[in-house]
């Protein structure tokens, strides 16, 4: 082991400090005798020599020991699959090629780096699939590089190898390489080498900003290609294949035709044939159908010299006097042989007959099949004679367009129709015969069609209700036309995207409870007001506005009204029992308190909550919380939680104890809506007719949640408890449907949110929306529901337009407001169900909303804003410019423009448009994922900007081979090689340094050590000899031991007798004994002259045999002067200290 | 070293607090008798959690046979048989079922064993070896052969002179509207009478759970634990009402949701509470004689107990359901 010193200089401090300690012992040392002087000054200099080094900072090199090597691994898209399982193999044989002590790590990259596996001595291999994830449309090299350099443990010989197809499209490794070569890593590189022969992608797609409604438009899409080849094309709008077109006609009873009439365009020569069947067989002359549905299907074989497009006109009505019933747009061909179908639906209001006739270029034919030449016009006709109506459905399929490729820049065009306005997306996909990665085979467009006529959306789940709103708005003659569509649908299908949502002018919302719609719907309702401009309209009923659930969502947010009544002096409240029992079931429990946590979450603060349980703790049916108005909600949270339940084996005294809650506890027995809510595994008895009966008779309803039930008797008792109540049954066999329960069944309570009385509405304020209606026009409402105005002094106006007084309190019938850049409306009763019945007949129903929602529509012009968007380079960042002029010309300048990107999935981000020039302003937005996004910012006075950004494919795709340049960088920067044989990964000629702690450390503690050892030595007395007492004492006795012997042989030899024991304490064994044991001077042990072994063994009465008095006497004494004089030394020498 | 001992005898004081605190509060309401120490002699308990042989998944069922040889349904669906003594003799297991499991079930003289299979609603006959010999009923509601929930099942003494015959089989169910009642089988299963109906008066059943029979002067008895009315019945074997006690409180004479009732062999009645976690004794005219156990899952406690059984020595084996054991003590 070597060793190399970290700051050698500081080694030449010793010789100086060395000196000077040398010096200063002279004076400082003086009082110690000779041999301790020396030694004492010896341990200073130890001391300082030691303290050099360490300021030296020793290093222990290490001559070649094991290695450890990361190997990092493109995960982006560029790198095939088969070249990942070659490099995993590579890793494999590189592991087995280790010396023992040899360490492997894994780091996974693309857009990030992650370690996939950590430093270990076993390697068994990679997974097929991640550990870690990281971003495959991207590729970050220099991020992995850094990642493995950090993850080095010390001590061993470190290197990397980077195994990559070299398409970086984030960061730069070259400076990475730079950094890991300096810190001593080695980087060393597997390439992964590819080039993709045949190769077709689609390179992007482009359509104009603004299109018309009704009018055809083209995507132009750039191909390119590396070889020659075919590829069908395929584009969808909005997400949804467009497939084909569909037209209805009705045919009346009796004689009737259906005509399609066929041109094929574009291509001379060639033939066609046609073929009809109906319901799969064919179709003969005079076949007899049955009432009810039958498929037509009109078979087209076409065969086509070159590119044509074939143009449909169907005809339908009663014989000799048919009608054009529409026309689908063209199909455009390629030249070849096509097979096609159209279907013709027919619902047969009676029984028919049906028979085909099929007319060419001049030629007739009634046969099943017909053949003509193509580049003509044609036709083939359905007669029918039904003894009732007919509804018949033409549906004409789309062709796959099929394009053929040269190799470089492809340049086609595909005619789109829009027939609907709003923000569209379009997607087009190729499927090329040749291809290596089809990753890049689709783009995206988008485009913002405007439409002639503003479409508003109707959102209401009872049919019957909404027809009486379509009604109203249908045209009729001696109505003024309706300015705008109106489209009905159930609040399940509402659109579930911001494109869906903003493509309408207006959305009324009838009678929708909030749990209809998820967290992600509410938070676009919202939006599509407040930055798009779409009115919101929401109508009463008893599951819209408080009674819906909708306190504290985003949608009250944009509403003009507030769903929480706190502006009364007497606040209509609710009380609600939660029986809780779910047991046998691991889970269930967990349910049963989610369920309950909710219910209290939704529950105003007046309401009153109470929740019974049975006990596991022994005490059977108790109150797990007394009723008590739901104030501290996350108290009542966390008593549910800590609830333990037990087996319940009746439901009866459940029902008891809360009817006896219901009606005789103060608190809650004047609430306006009393309901129960059991949720429970339906194992308990069921309670008995009468105890459902007091509850239905004192007004409470009882709802009941079944969760996990065994089988059918367990659902019969649930249900049979709700229906005698006239509450709800739910069967709840998974958990996502909990929410709306919950939601729901606490509505029930807030029922008491409702004002169930015939009253005229009182006009209070002016307003566009009631123009031509007075006061003396109102029928009156036999209720609505219960709000309050927002009173807010930036809100205009302050007060609702029509109200009605109850309890000297003002409730909004009609309220409006503008926010953000759309408006938004609340009318509190509903379209005429329940409430609002005297509206539907009075003359001015249809003016009345006809008007308000007029009022509402989208009011936003586009703003003259010039905008562009583009993608930055390797980091997926996209920027978004955007140029202002006004209608002189002139620049808008010092605008603040916010607003919002929406990408393709995930929540909205907000962007800041600064200003950067003259009309110009920029700002940034993530542009990391693949699809449509679109932006939309208000510019201030009405004028909404709004553009769109397409991203395709991930930079990834386009690599088309791996990257030799900045393979040859890598190596440059790293002085590395390229590793080819597996076994190289592990080479040892590498160079490093490593510190070594625990020399820094044995020194420190050596130099502490001799240092308080220097103290010692020079304060305390120790008598050295002493220390060395004992083996001088063992010595010594050993000695004496065998003199005495002798001695004992001569005396008892002499004597012939007993020898006294005595004597033996008193004689010193030799000159190295210490003093009398008696130690009359009264030394402490630690510095007295003896240790106590030596009194011990006076005390011990060693009687060596023969020990006589006679060998010892002169000695004895001898031994006392000296222990005199001793002592005398001692006592001298500390007297002057 | 002082202060080493002190160290450690407080925690030895400490770990001995703890652990004898051990066990719940006991229940709020109404005080619960607890053992009156000199009348009960607790003996033994056997078995502990678990689902292998001679453990217990929530024991619910219990009944003593001929040669005193003890039977114990429990949650996993399993017959267990053992000795007097607890000594597990065999097991097996009833036929699979999503539904649930069976809350009961009675000896026939020849030591074949009934099972109420609750949740399937139907009853099945076990050898002692656990072969099964028959089974009958199904769910259904209206139908002869049609039940809900079956909860136990008990087999008149010979010679008791019961219109079903020798060998008629009583049976408890409750469940639904026409399906809360006694139901009389022939041996072979055949459905030959029921008497009892929803409510609250006498012949009148809430969730009947234990049946069992007793000898008593005017003839057999016939006693049902009427669970959710707190209270035991008595009918003849003829299905007539004979008496009712019990009535809903924790003093003596008085329970909670008696779940099971058994006939010690000197002809009281022991019935297991669910509610005060107790069991009672009483004479075959409804006196209490003395009730033992209270709340909790230690020694001479119970933890919502389910089942009862007494064998031909008078020792009661009462099925300890949440503590997953069986307990076994005598009254004296």
């Amino acid at each position: 082991m070597g060793i190399a010193f970290g700051n050698p200089y500081f080694l030449w401090l010793f010789p100086v400090l060395a000196a000077a300690a040398v010096w200063i012992a002279r004076r400082s040392l003086s009082g110690l005798a000779g041999a301790r002087r020396k030694v004492a000054l010896g341990i200073r200099l130890v001391v300082i020599l030691i303290l050099t080094l360490l300021l030296a900072d020793p290093r222990a090199e290490r001559p070649d020991e094991s290695v450890a090597v990361a190997f990092c691994v493109d995960y982006s898209r560029s790198v095939p699959e088969a070249e990942l399982r070659r490099a995993a193999k590579f890793i494999s044989e590189a592991s087995g090629a280790r010396h023992p002590g040899d360490r492997l790590e894994v780091v996974a990259f693309g857009g990030e780096a992650a370690i996939e596996q950590p430093f270990a001595a076993e390697f068994s291999g990679l997974a097929p699939s991640l550990h870690t994830w990281v971003d495959p449309e991207k590729t970050a090299i220099g991020a992995a590089l850094r990642l493995a350099a950090s993850s080095f443990a010390e001590g061993a010989g470190r290197r990397v190898v980077l195994i990559t197809d070299g398409n970086e499209n984030r960061g730069d490794v070259v400076a990475a390489v730079e950094k890991a070569r300096a810190a001593g890593v080695a980087v060393d590189l597997f390439p992964i080498r590819y080039k993709h022969e045949e190769e077709v992608l689609v390179e992007k797609v482009t359509c104009p900003d603004h299109v018309t409604v009704g009018r055809k438009f083209e995507l132009r899409c750039i191909i390119h290609s590396t070889v020659e080849t075919t590829a069908e094309i395929d584009v969808l709008a909005n997400n949804e294949a467009t497939g084909g077109e569909r037209l209805s006609a009705a045919l009346p009873k009796g004689a009737a035709r259906l005509t399609v009439l066929r041109a094929i365009t574009g291509a001379e020569g060639g033939a066609a044939r046609a073929e009809a069947t109906v319901d799969g067989l064919p179709l003969a002359e005079g076949t007899r159908l049955a009432a009810g549905r039958h498929v037509v299907a009109i078979d087209e074989t076409l065969e086509l010299p070159g590119p044509a497009e074939a143009r449909y006109r169907v005809l339908a009505g009663a014989a000799g006097a048919e009608a054009a019933v529409g026309a689908p747009a063209p199909i455009p061909l390629a030249g070849g042989r096509h097979a096609r179908s159209l279907y013709v639906r027919l619902e047969c209001g009676g029984a028919a007959t049906l028979a085909v006739e099929h007319r060419g270029r001049g030629e007739t034919g009634r046969a099943p099949a017909w053949e003509t030449a193509a580049g003509g016009e044609s036709e083939t006709t359905l007669v029918l004679n039904g003894e009732g109506e007919t509804k018949a459905t033409l549906f004409v399929p789309r062709e796959r367009m099929r394009v053929k490729l040269r190799p470089g820049k492809n340049a086609i065009a595909l005619p789109q129709p829009v027939t609907t306005a709003g923000l569209h997306s379009f997607q087009v996909r190729i499927a090329p015969e040749r291809d290596t990665v089809t990753g890049n085979n689709r783009a995206f467009a988008y485009t913002y069609a405007s439409g002639d006529r503003p479409t508003v959306l109707l959102l209401d789940d009872d049919p019957a209700s909404a027809r009486l709103l379509l009604a109203a708005m249908a045209s009729r003659p001696g109505r003024p036309e309706t300015p705008f569509t109106i489209e009905h649908r159930p609040s399940a299908d509402c659109p579930q995207t911001m494109l869906g949502l903003a493509s309408y002018d207006a959305i009324v919302l009838s009678n929708v409870p909030a749990a209809a719609f998820s967290d992600e719907q509410k938070e676009m309702l919202h939006d599509a007001v407040h930055e798009f401009g779409v009115g919101l309209i929401m109508v009463g009923g008893g599951d819209a506005f408080g009674a819906g659930g909708y306190q504290g969502s985003a949608v009250e947010a944009a509403l003009p009204v507030n769903m929480d009544v706190t502006n009364r002096k007497v606040t209509p409240k609710g009380a609600l029992v939660l029986v809780l029992h779910t047991m046998e079931i691991p889970g269930t429990t967990e349910w049963g308190k989610r369920v309950a946590k909710e219910a209290i979450g939704v529950l105003g603060a007046n309401d009153v909550i109470g929740v019974l349980y049975y006990d596991a703790r022994g005490g059977g049916e108790r109150w797990l919380i007394n009723l008590q108005p739901a104030r501290d909600k996350d108290e009542l949270s966390r008593t549910v939680d800590d609830m333990v339940n037990g087996d319940a084996p009746d439901f009866g005294r459940f029902v008891r104890l809360a009817h006896e809650g219901l009606t005789a506890d103060p608190r809650a027995k004047d609430a306006v809506r009393k309901h129960v809510i059991v949720i429970s595994d339906g194992d308990p008895a069921r309670p008995s007719p009468k105890e459902l009966n007091d509850l239905a008779s004192a007004g409470i309803t009882l709802s009941t949640v079944l969760i996990s039930g065994h089988g059918q008797p367990e659902m019969d008792t649930m249900r049979g408890m709700a229906e005698a109540t006239g509450g709800r049954f739910y069967n709840v066999l998974d958990a996502k449907s909990l929410p709306r329960i919950f939601i729901k069944e606490s509505a029930v309570v807030r029922r008491g949110m409702f004002m169930e009385e015939t009253q005229r509405p009182r006009v209070a304020d002016v307003s566009q929306m009631l123009q031509g209606i007075g006061q003396n026009d109102l029928p009156p409402l036999t209720g609505y529901v219960t709000t309050s105005q927002k009173r807010n002094a930036a809100v205009r106006p302050q007060y609702p337009l029509l109200s009605s007084i109850k309890d000297a309190e003002e409730d909004p019938i009609l309220a409006q407001w503008e926010y953000g850049v759309g408006r938004a409306v609340a009318f509190t009763s509903d379209l005429g169900r329940r409430w609002a019945t005297p509206w539907v007949q009075w003359g001015k129903y249809d003016r009345f909303w006809r008007q308000v929602i007029e009022w509402t529509l989208k009011k936003v012009s586009r703003a003259d804003f010039e905008s562009q968007v583009a993608v930055g380079g390797s980091d997926a960042e996209g920027k978004i410019v955007v140029f202002g002029e006004d209608e002189e010309g002139r620049t808008l300048d010092g605008l603040t423009i916010k607003g919002k990107v929406y990408p393709p999935s995930g929540r909205p981000a907000e962007v800041l448009l600064r200003q950067t020039a003259l009309g110009r302003y920029e700002g940034e937005f993530d542009a990391g994922q693949e699809g449509a996004y679109y932006f939309a910012a208000d510019a201030g006075g009405g004028r909404l900007i709004t553009t769109g950004f397409t991203r395709s494919a991930s930079a990834e795709y386009s690599a088309r081979e791996s990257d030799e340049r900045l393979f040859a960088a890598v190596l440059r920067a790293s002085g590395g090689r390229e590793i080819r044989e597996p076994a190289r990964a592990f080479d040892r000629d590498l160079t490093r340094v490593d510190t070594r702690q625990p020399l820094w450390r044995a020194l420190f503690w050596a130099a502490l050590g001799l240092f308080f050892l220097d103290i010692a030595f020079r304060r305390l007395d120790i008598e050295y000899r002493a220390l060395l007492a004992p083996v001088g004492f063992v010595v010594a006795r050993l000695r004496r031991s065998r003199r005495k012997r002798a001695v004992a042989t001569k005396t008892a030899a002499a004597v012939g007798g007993g020898v006294p024991a005595h004597g033996a304490a008193i004689s010193p064994a030799g000159p190295e004994q210490p003093g009398p044991p008696a130690a009359p001077e009264g030394e402490p042990p630690a510095v007295a002259a003896g240790p106590p072994g030596a009194a011990g063994e006076g005390a011990g009465a060693e009687a060596g045999p023969g020990d006589g008095p006679a060998a010892s006497g002169a000695e004895y004494m001898q031994g006392l002067f000296a222990a005199r004089d001793r002592a005398r030394r001692k006592r001298g020498l500390r007297k002057r200290k | 070293m002082a202060a080493v001992a002190v160290a450690g005898a407080l925690l030895a004081a400490f770990a001995g607090a703890a652990w004898s605190a051990s066990g719940w509060p006991s229940p709020g309401g109404e005080a619960s008798s607890s053992s009156p120490a000199e009348g009960v002699e607790w003996l033994f308990e056997f078995g502990t959690r678990g689902s292998t042989p001679g453990k217990f998944a929530a024991p619910r069922g219990i009944a003593v046979g001929p040669g005193d040889v003890i039977a114990v349904v429990d949650r996993s669906g399993r017959v267990q048989r053992f000795q007097a003594d607890g000594t597990f003799l065999n097991e097996w297991a009833l036929p699979k079922s999503d539904t649930g499991t069976p809350t009961g079930l009675g000896f026939d003289h020849d030591g074949t064993i009934l099972v109420a299979d609750t949740h399937n609603s139907r009853m099945l006959r076990y050898s002692p070896e656990g072969r099964e010999l028959a089974r009958w009923g199904r769910y259904g509601a209206g139908e002869a052969d049609c039940f809900v929930y079956l909860t136990d099942a008990c087999v008149l003494p010979r010679g008791a002179g019961s219109p079903l015959g020798e060998g008629g089989i009583y049976v408890s169910e409750y469940g639904r509207e026409g399906h809360d009642r006694v139901l009389g089988f022939a041996s072979d299963g055949r459905l030959l009478t029921a008497f009892g109906e929803f409510g609250e008066l006498p012949g009148h059943f809430r969730r009947p759970m234990g049946i069992c029979a007793v000898a008593g002067p005017g003839g057999t008895l016939l006693c049902v634990a009427d669970s959710t009315n707190d209270r035991v019945q008595g009918f003849d074997a003829a299905g007539r009402f004979v008496r009712e006690f019990g009535g809903r409180g924790s003093g003596p004479g008085r329970m909670v949701t008696p779940m099971d009732v058994a006939a010690g062999p000197d002809g009281t009645l022991y019935v297991v509470e669910y509610g005060n976690h107790r069991v009672q004794r009483f004479t075959a005219e409804g006196r209490p004689l003395g009730a033992a156990g209270s709340f909790g899952t230690g020694a001479e406690q119970f933890n919502y107990p389910w089942g009862v059984a007494v064998n031909s020595r008078g020792v009661v084996y009462v099925a300890d359901t949440k503590n997953h054991r069986v307990v076994a003590l005598r009254f004296r």
